[in-house]
């Protein structure tokens, strides 16, 4: 029914159910969310089980990615921030996670989902501007005049502010679903033409070693898009509360 | 593209908020241990460095010290090398004073032996002298000449 390159991306109903009137039927992706859930519950549980003063690979790696998002979140925030850590921190390596959870042969990648991004870049957006105007009250609005701004340009800066503060879900959810359905169409492609290689046979064949470097060169990039792409997301998440909190331009 | 497809929504998002609630609650349970072990990493790294500090100070007082008492030690041990070279010097300068004394005495004395010892011969060189004068006249003249005679005639 799909393409084939575009069949990876097809959502199953496992187990149908309706709730209420709503469809909340337990699909592939339900189940890569709760993968990826239970691995960061192992990671977290297992590398912290035994924590010592001096560290062991697996709680280096857990204090590390806690080092990491502590970091991001002083840098951008500020000392307010500290109470949005466990937030940036669970969004972060969730979305790494099923980032890189959805490389493996056979997954299902949940972050190729626009529904997926949408809703997280739509939920930090409402947490943006409900903190922001809990904070700040009407003075809220001071967000889209930057100071010593000209008179006669007031209308079209704000308008200008205006629209790309409300255009921020949308850059920030489209960002990670293209790049992660991007990424695995491209393997797609490549994997298909080392089939098509391979059944054409003789010197086709060994030409199929072609698009299978190629497939392995792109594998390598897309652990990086994953890893960078988690971060990316994160870290705007941090640059947009600050925007909430500290009413900063 | 399946992405595009309406009717998966609501599910999708349904377990999404459910699967990442639990996730929120299992990361805020877990990221106080972390923090406690960051943190009492930082506290004993803290005081280690705080005790190295302090016995690097204590190190570097008593070096001090050290350095004081050896100098003070050196002043000392001059001081006394200084003193017992005098003394010894004074000893010396006396005992060769008393040495030169004895021996100029004993060289006084020698050179009155040798002065006495001169004029005891001399004086018998005279009395040998006039016994032969006496002697040579007698032969020669057959007549012993007065004793002060001869001793007038030596002497001249």
């Amino acid at each position: 029914m799909y393409k084939p390159q575009l069949e990876q991306f097809e959502i199953y109903r496992m187990v149908p159910a309706t709730t209420l009137g709503y469809d909340v039927s337990f699909t592939n992706a339900s189940l890569f969310m709760l993968v990826a859930l239970v691995a960061v519950w192992l990671f977290l549980t297992l590398g912290m089980r035994r924590a010592t003063i001096v560290p062991g690979r697996w709680q280096s790696a857990v204090e590390m990615i806690h080092e990491f998002v502590v970091g991001m979140v002083d840098e951008n925030i500020g000392a307010k921030g500290r109470a949005y850590v466990p937030f940036i921190f669970a969004l972060f390596i969730f979305i790494l996670f099923a980032n890189i959870l959805g490389l493996l042969p056979f997954a299902f990648a949940v972050t190729s989902h626009i529904w997926v991004t949408f809703a997280f870049a739509a939920f930090i957006f409402l947490l943006c501007v409900g903190i922001g105007f809990s904070r700040h009250g009407l003075h809220f609005f001071e967000l889209f005049v930057p100071p010593q701004t000209p008179i006669v340009l007031l209308p079209l800066i704000v308008l200008i502010e205006l629209i790309s503060f409300v255009s921020r879900p949308l850059t920030l959810s489209v960002r990670l679903f293209a790049n992660m359905t991007a990424g695995h169409i491209l393997l797609q492609v490549f994997a298909g033409f080392i089939v098509s290689l391979g059944l054409a046979g003789g010197l086709f064949a060994v030409l199929g070693i072609l698009p299978l470097a190629m497939n392995v060169a792109l594998y390598a990039l897309e652990l990086l898009v994953a890893v960078v792409q988690a971060y990316v997301f994160a870290l705007l998440t941090c640059v947009y509360l600050n925007d909430s909190i500290n009413l900063s331009h | 593209m399946p992405q595009f497809d309406p009717h998966v929504a609501v599910p999708q998002i349904v377990w999404l908020i459910a699967v990442f609630a639990i996730l929120y609650l299992i990361v805020r349970a877990a990221l106080p241990k972390v923090e406690r072990v960051v943190g009492s990493r930082a506290h004993i790294i803290g005081a280690d460095l705080g005790a190295a500090e302090l016995a690097k100070t204590n190190a570097a007082g008593i070096i001090a010290d050290y350095e004081a008492s050896l100098t003070a030690a050196r002043a000392a041990a001059a001081k006394v090398a200084a003193e017992a070279k005098e003394v010894t010097a004074a000893a010396t300068a006396a005992q060769l004073k008393v040495v030169e004394a004895d021996l100029a005495a004993h060289t006084s004395a020698a050179t009155a032996r040798i002065e006495a010892a001169q004029a005891e011969a001399l004086v018998s060189l005279k009395g040998v002298a006039a016994d032969a004068t006496t002697e040579i006249v007698e032969r020669l003249t057959g007549r012993r000449p007065a004793a002060d005679e001869v001793a007038a005639a030596v002497g001249a």
